[in-house]
């Protein structure tokens, strides 16, 4: 309506009682249309249900027609012979006869179902409320089958009554009641089989998911009224009670223990499953429908409008308070059955079905990730793996736990694996949120339309910003004939929106995870269960791993989101990207700190065969983080890490060794494999002198050297040392690159390329045109592994000898390989060399 | 500085006011404020401004030509005034007050019998005032026939200076429109729905929010092209944008008007045969307005840098 004459109109009474009027007859005549579209929705499902009715009887019909066709050709054939042996060809009555008779079947058979029905109800119903009744009564194809057979039943009477009337015999009659009544006893065998199914109420939960999708289709943009605040009451009355339906049922599942298993954990899958489709629908779901259920938001009185402001003191009320949805509600309801169902079957022992369970919940974190709710994704998860842990950890009185059920393993890996499948997820629907591809959706959207903003499939969070700006923008359209506000305006308010979820989901991936690791950690162990403890910290490993790696596009994404801002004073939220980063790194400090412990601690237990080399990658990835430590000169680290990171070794080399001494080349070469974590050892102990020279930080060195001590006089003889200088000598000896060498190697390059930045001098050779570089650093070690062109050929384990083992007492006479006499000379002559050049230079 | 000194209002033919048609009740809030905005800060009050250092006011001419302007100036102000700056923002004021409360404004032009060559200018009501060829009619209603003491008042066009709402802001009879179309409907809420308030009794099937709505588009629509946003800076239903956008163009009008203002005065002097002409500068123009409003809606310019070049 134009919009001035309706505000003449509106001047009058009567005219808003004439509209609402209107609008009431139109609500009426709506609801009825909504009332005859849901029953024939409810009829075409039906149909559907007797077109599945008739498919599964279709073979032994068509058997039955082929047979009564076969009769047929063959009968005349036959007459003679009926003659012969005195059948006489059935005459007219016989034709009632035949219809009476099939009604008595559909009669019999009506009884029967229901009797079936009765005990049924009897047996498992009895002590179930009302709503778990109604789905038994509401099983599709029985009661589509019912009908079936009172229309045949009711057919055959009516024929019968025309007939007895003195109407003519129909013969076509004949035939199809034959035909009808044939589907009806095939089918009841089939239901019959079917009527096993009652016995659990879980097979009739495929109605309730039906009835919430219906209710959820209906509140969705597009639905039937979908914008109508009546329907969406309706809708949420109706899925409200559905809800109810299916936690009683889920409550007597859990209780009867034979429903407890597998039809406990399919029905749970249901739940999940409706759950993720769900979650995609909220993208359609108007913010303000009444489907979510409502919540009060009181306003402030000095930032409302005056003409609220101005009823509300005429009036001697208050303000009306905004209404805002509960966009949870459905999920509060949901969430504890789940729970309950995780929890009765962990009790149960069913691992494995919690684990499949686990697989589909894995699916719905996703879900949420990629619809940018990481933080509900973390609540969910959070809630979840409280209910695990807790049930798969009981606390053990005295020693620790030294075996594991292998599903209980699998069960925390699993855990421990969602936070990475919720950072992968999110890190995947990051590509849809650049600043270019929002603004030409924005650009898409048809203001004045009602569902525009809905068909463009933003992010469900974006929805509450669409609608915020859909009747400003129409405001403009209606006042000035057009649109006023520009294109990058509209992105920019949506783009704060987006910068805010995706700030608080980044914060969430970094803090949130850590805390949850921590937790599940600190439970593992103090429950006793240091094999969960560490399949969850390997886990934890990958994810802070997965972390690092992400952080770039993260930084990239909001580089994007971030950058050509228009709007001057628009609240912005802060991320501040290398804060983000150095958390993250700090996080995986503190993980690869646990995983030294908690490598520590396994080394005492023995690893059962089905159980992956935790305390090897514990081992390996304290390795990586002493070098890094001793690269970047971090002392904290080195300190926290080196001394686990040394038992270890030790540990592991004493499990890895032959136990029987043997010349046999296979035992020497179990001796070269356990030899590698002291060389891993000794290499990175001799590294520890070079960084400590490089980053002028004698302080390296001795943390490591300390421990060397501590450890080599406790023994108090030479045999510890002898023990080094055999896996050195293996290693020398043999023509082969050493087990774990190739590793080492990288170590060594790493060193190298770290040298390269050192300021150089250039050196002309005496005699000679020929010319190279020294390093300038104070340090020989430093200047004879920063030698041009390929570096030194020594490594940590040649410096090590050099510097530490062939200068204690205990090994004077032990002979640790040509290679580290050569460097100790080698740094002798380059302290000579250095002061050489220094006086030249003074000269 | 000299005092410029108004003297006693010169007597003239025209009837000036008419006191039968003022309407001492309710005046329609609405009408109340567009009339109130549209004249306010026209140019700067009092002739003062922080931000336009640069603002001034010359009268271009010989010494006593430009005597016989500000003479001319002088006689619609309503103070005692010390500078050009403040004399010409009082008489823009002044004449900005007429057309905001009639679309037009009319003056009666007395030339001095005493002092030759001194002219002045009388204002009174445009109501009732009808245009015959080279004459003004005045009818004057009964009820202020006593105070005028005549039926008809007649004046000749010679006599009379008349200045309008610009076109471009739609002139005098779009103007009127819209006067009358603000005092058509109230905003908050019609007759009916106010009574049974007061009586404390709730009207059934009245939307409240939808009417208040209805009305904003209607009042918004109506004063298209002067972009006035109806004192309403909140974003209950509109973007920060387009309150931005109304208020510039709001700006945009009252430059259109002051321009326009300052146009007819200069006419006048020429019809006048006074040999001054008044300058005015230091102000956003209409142009530079519109220009500043184009960057905003390019994004080239902040809203509030954008407020700033257009405020003074």
């Amino acid at each position: 309506m134009n919009n001035s004459l309706f505000l003449y109109l509106s001047q009058f009474r009567i005219f808003w009682i004439f509209r609402a009027l209107v609008r009431r007859f139109f609500f009426w005549i709506e609801a009825n249309l909504f009332g005859a579209g849901y029953k024939i929705g409810e009829e075409k499902s039906n149909l559907q249900s007797l077109r599945a009715l008739f498919q599964v009887t279709q073979t032994q019909l068509f058997l039955a027609i082929i047979a009564a066709i076969v009769l047929q050709i063959v009968d005349p054939y036959l007459y003679p012979f009926y003659e012969f042996i005195g059948l006489r060809i059935p005459d007219d009555s016989d034709y009632v006869t035949l219809l009476a008779t099939v009604s008595g079947i559909g009669g019999v058979f009506i009884g029967l179902y229901y009797a079936g029905l009765s005990t049924v109800s009897g047996a498992i119903y009895s002590r179930v409320p009302n709503n778990i009744r109604d789905l038994l009564v509401q099983e599709r194809i029985g009661y589509v089958y019912m009908r079936y057979l009172a229309l045949v039943t009711f057919i055959g009477l009516a024929l019968i009554g025309l007939r007895i009337l003195g109407y003519p015999r129909i013969f076509l009659a004949v035939p199809i009641v034959v035909l009808m009544a044939g589907i009806g006893i095939i089918a009841f065998v089939k239901l019959g089989q079917r009527a096993f199914n009652l016995f659990d109420p879980t097979a009739l939960s495929n109605h309730i998911f039906v009835q919430l999708r219906h209710w959820l289709k209906m509140v969705k943009s597009g639905g039937f009224k979908y914008d109508d605040p009546s329907f969406q009451v309706h809708a949420n009355k109706q899925a409200s009670t559905t809800l109810d339906a299916l936690e009683t049922l889920a409550d007597i599942t859990a209780k009867e223990p034979h429903l407890s298993g597998k039809p406990f954990l399919v029905l749970t899958q249901y739940i999940i499953g409706f759950l993720n489709h769900y979650e995609k629908a909220k993208r359609f779901i108007p913010s303000e429908s009444r489907w979510y259920q409502q919540r009060y938001v009181h306003r402030d009185w000095y930032r409302t409008e005056e003409s609220r402001i101005d009823i509300a003191y005429k009036t001697g009320t208050s303000i009306q308070p905004e209404i805002t949805g509960d966009k949870y509600w459905v999920e509060r309801k949901v969430l504890p059955i789940i729970m309950l169902c995780i929890r009765v079957n962990l009790k149960a022992g069913r691992y494995s079905g919690v684990l499949e369970l686990l697989g589909y919940i894995d699916g719905y974190l996703k879900v949420l990730a990629k619809e940018g709710w990481v933080k509900k994704a973390f609540e969910v998860l959070s809630e979840v793996s409280e209910t695990v842990i807790k049930e798969i950890a009981l606390p053990e009185e005295g020693d620790v736990l030294k075996t594991e059920v292998l599903e209980k393993l699998a069960l925390s890996e699993t855990i421990a694996y969602l936070p990475i499948s919720i950072f992968v997820a999110f890190s995947e629907s990051l590509d849809e949120l650049s600043r270019g591809e929002i603004s030409e959706r924005i650009r898409h959207i048809q203001w004045s339309h009602l569902k525009d903003i809905y068909r463009q499939k933003f992010p469900s969070y974006c929805i509450p910003q669409l609608e915020w700006l859909k009747p400003r923008l129409t405001f403009e359209l209606l006042a000035e004939g057009r649109q006023v506000s520009p294109l990058w305006y509209q992105t920019e308010l949506l783009m704060q929106v987006v910068a805010e979820q995706l700030v608080e989901s980044f914060k969430t991936l970094v803090s949130e995870s850590a805390v949850l690791y921590r937790q599940w950690i600190n439970h593992m162990n103090t429950a006793r269960h240091p094999w969960l403890g560490a399949a969850i910290l390997s886990r934890e490993w990958e994810y802070w791993h997965k972390a690092e790696y992400h952080l770039p596009r993260i930084a990239e994404k909001w580089t994007d989101i971030n950058g050509s801002r228009y709007i001057e004073g628009l609240p912005w939220p802060d991320l501040d990207i290398d804060k983000l980063s150095r958390n993250v790194s700090d996080n995986r400090n503190e993980t690869l700190k646990h995983m030294s412990q908690q490598g520590t601690l396994l080394t005492l237990l023995s690893r059962p065969n089905n159980f992956p080399d935790y305390v090897g990658q514990f081992l390996h990835c304290c390795g990586e983080t002493v070098f890094e430590a001793l690269y970047e000169g971090n002392h904290e680290l080195l300190k926290a890490v080196f001394r686990p990171y040394f038992v270890g070794c030790l540990f592991t080399f004493d499990k890895l060794r032959p136990k029987t001494v043997s010349t046999d080349w296979r035992a020497q070469q179990e001796i070269k494999i356990a030899a590698a974590p002291l060389l891993d050892l000794m290499d990175l102990s001799g590294y520890s002198y070079l960084f400590a020279d490089y980053h002028d930080k004698p302080i390296l060195a001795k943390e490591v050297t300390d421990v060397w001590n501590e450890y080599l006089d406790k023994e108090a003889n030479s045999s510890s040392v002898k023990l080094f200088a055999i896996a050195v000598e293996l290693t020398e000896a043999a023509f082969e690159i050493p087990y774990r060498g190739i590793l080492r190697t990288t170590w060594q390059r790493k060193v190298s390329q770290r040298l390269m930045d050192l300021p150089r001098k250039r050196i002309y050779h005496r005699g000679s045109f020929t010319s190279d570089t020294i390093a300038i650093h104070k340090s020989p070690l430093v200047r004879i592994f920063a030698r041009e062109p390929y570096g030194s050929f020594n490594n940590g384990v040649d410096v090590f000898i050099a510097l530490f083992l062939c200068k204690r007492d205990d090994a004077k006479d032990i002979e640790f390989g040509w290679r580290s006499h050569e460097l100790s000379e080698e740094i002798e002559q380059a302290e000579k060399n250095y002061q050489q050049l220094s006086e030249v230079e003074d000269d | 500085m000299r005092v410029m000194r108004r003297r006693s209002r010169p007597k003239g033919r025209a009837a000036t006011h008419f006191p039968s048609f003022s309407k001492p009740d309710f005046v329609n809030p609405t009408v109340h404020m567009f009339i109130e905005d549209v004249h306010i800060a026209v140019m700067p009050i009092g002739g003062r401004t922080e931000k336009r250092t640069d603002f001034s006011v010359t009268f271009q001419g010989e010494p006593i030509e430009c005597e016989r302007a500000k003479d001319l100036c002088l006689s619609l102000s309503r103070h005692r005034r010390y500078s050009d700056k403040e004399l010409m923002c009082d008489v823009v004021d002044q004449i900005t007050q007429y057309l905001a409360w009639y679309g037009r404004a009319v003056c009666e032009i007395i030339r001095d019998t005493d002092e030759i060559g001194k002219t002045y200018l009388l204002h009174f009501t445009p109501q009732r005032l009808y245009r015959i060829p080279g004459h003004y009619v005045q009818w004057v209603p009964s009820g202020d026939y006593e105070l005028w003491k005549k039926r008809f008042i007649v004046i000749p066009s010679k006599d009379v200076w008349e200045i309008s709402i610009p076109l471009i802001l739609g002139g005098a009879s779009s103007y009127r429109k819209i006067l009358s179309g603000l005092r058509r409907f109230e905003h908050l809420g019609p007759r009916f729905w106010r009574g049974d308030l007061e009586k404390q009794k709730l009207t059934k099937h009245y939307d409240f929010m939808e009417y208040v709505r209805n009305s904003e588009i209607y009042y918004d629509r109506i004063t298209q092209t002067w972009g006035w946003n109806r004192r309403d800076w909140t974003q209950e239903r509109s973007t920060e944008f387009f309150n931005f956008y109304r208020t510039i163009t709001f700006r945009w009008a009252q430059a259109v008007l002051r321009e326009h203002i300052i146009k007819e005065i200069n006419d006048l002097l020429v019809r006048l045969n006074i040999g001054s002409m008044i300058v005015i500068s230091g102000l956003p123009t209409s142009d530079e307005i519109l220009e500043i409003r184009k960057e905003m809606l390019d994004g080239r310019i902040s809203f509030g840098k954008a407020f700033d070049q257009v405020t003074f």
